[in-house]
């Protein structure tokens, strides 16, 4: 019995320590669906956001490439997302556009003081992403604290 | 009373024939010696002409009698015992600094009105229009004011505004930008070292053209620009621009409700993403259909509607 209550114990306070960070990934008709998931208190939150949603649970997809994360930076309010161009350049428009949903969606979910996100690709400032995305200026929080697509599902 | 009569007017003397330097309207440094300074008074007056102007401090230092000061990859030194000054390595008998000499050296502006030498108090370092920004990047004070009259956006100096290698005086015009009719200044923000002017245009669409979704596309200013591509049937519209600070809010409240308009018609998506296609602060949007027979359908429900 004392055994027992000290393992509870261990979990409950694994449990407090860790975490929780919110995921979005896609179903087969681009809806999103958002999954839980528990960190460490001691990771890299972003790094980790792009390491978790490059790796789909079974039955997602997710258009976020893995080892796409260059480096980032806080700046005030701001998050400043550089990225690796080789692992994006061969997105499609719908992946491009979904890659920059679910990730903003995932952003701004798991981090509330962040005001607008900004990207650079391989450390320069870009017109787009790859081919069709505007990237010259921020993506506001006001746009992506929701889902942003409206209407039928 | 004789006595302090001469004291006055040796003051005045030596005020009237001095010589003066300015930072843009504001004097300071007297000097009774021409533009030839004492060593110390010459890095003095560096130091906080540098401090006013925001610029990175030089560099000082001594190898005996010889003091140097290097300052963007420029050095200027003094040897204070054989009385010798050298520029950039090019030494010669002096018996102090000629101002003049060592401001070139340093590169810096300046302009000489009389017996004044004014250095600018606003230096711009780029004016670049982006669309529908236009951002100026400066180091000193905000000496620059922006003015639209006619076909353009004008900026005037309001100090001595050093840029693209000419001082300008107070009151000259230094740069201009074309706009349109309908296009103004709408929000102008001052940061440090950076001056941004939001151009907004009037909206008054009243017809709607489409067109095939390409790279070079050429937005008409009238006209609701439509773009069109074989997809999963939906509408995607740009998102307001943070940096725009709310100047084209009344463009995008515009552009999203003949959206969603059109959504709730026909029964599309619509989409929140910013696409290069879809320049800010213009009537535009995209829509992908599946059946290209609908476009035809969609164009009289949009002309309806800005009609």
């Amino acid at each position: 019995m004392k055994k027992f209550v000290l393992v509870l114990l261990i979990v409950l306070s694994a449990q407090l320590v860790a975490r929780q960070l919110t995921l979005f990934y896609l179903d087969d008709k681009l809806n999103p669906v958002s999954v839980r998931q528990n960190v460490g208190d001691d990771s890299d939150l972003v790094k980790t956001i792009f390491d978790r949603l490059a790796s789909p649970p079974n039955g997602l997809k997710s258009f976020v490439p893995s080892d796409v994360l260059r480096a980032y930076f806080f700046v005030e309010s701001y998050l400043v997302i550089d990225l690796k161009r080789g692992p994006i350049s061969m997105l499609d428009f719908t992946q491009e556009r979904f890659f920059v949903h679910q990730l903003l969606r995932t952003i701004f979910e798991n981090f509330s003081g962040i005001d607008a996100v900004y990207f650079l690709v391989d450390g320069s400032r870009r017109d787009v992403l790859t081919k069709m995305v505007d990237v010259r200026f921020g993506f506001a929080r006001h746009f992506w604290s929701r889902w942003p697509v409206e209407g039928e599902q | 009373m004789k006595r302090k009569l001469v004291i006055i007017f040796s003051f005045l003397l030596i005020h009237v024939f001095a010589t003066h330097v300015y930072y843009g309207d504001q004097p300071i440094l007297i000097s009774s010696e021409g533009w030839l300074l004492k060593w110390d008074r010459f890095v003095e007056l560096l130091k906080y002409y540098f401090e006013r102007m925001g610029f990175e401090q030089p560099t000082l230092g001594n190898v005996g009698d010889f003091n140097y000061i290097v300052w963007n990859g420029h050095t200027v030194g003094y040897d204070s015992a054989s009385k010798f000054v050298s520029l950039d390595g090019v030494s010669k008998r002096s018996e102090g600094i000629d101002l003049l000499e060592a401001l070139k050296v340093f590169g810096l502006p300046f302009v000489l009105e009389q017996d004044r030498l004014i250095l600018p108090n606003m230096w711009i370092h780029e004016i670049q229009k982006v669309q529908d920004v236009i951002e100026i990047s400066y180091s000193g004070e905000k000496r620059l004011s922006a003015l639209q009259d006619g076909g353009y956006v004008y900026f005037k100096s309001e100090g001595y505004v050093f840029y693209g290698n000419v001082m300008y005086r107070p009151g000259q015009i230094l740069a201009q930008f074309e706009r349109a009719s309908n296009e103004s200044i709408k929000q102008q923000i001052d940061l440090k070292g950076l001056i941004r002017l939001v151009m907004a245009r009037e909206i008054s669409v009243s017809s709607v053209r489409f067109l095939e979704l390409s790279e070079n596309v050429v937005v008409s200013e009238n006209e609701l620009t439509v773009l069109y591509a074989p997809g999963d049937n939906r509408v995607i519209i740009r998102p307001y621009v943070p940096e725009y600070d709310g100047a084209d809010w009344p463009v995008y409240a515009e552009v999203r409700k003949i959206a969603e308009k059109l959504c709730q018609r026909f029964s599309l998506k619509l989409e929140i993403c910013p696409l290069i296609v879809l320049p800010p602060q213009t009537m535009t949007m995209l829509i992908l259909v599946e059946d290209q027979a609908l476009l035809d359908e969609l164009k009289g429900f949009l002309e309806d509607l800005v009609r």
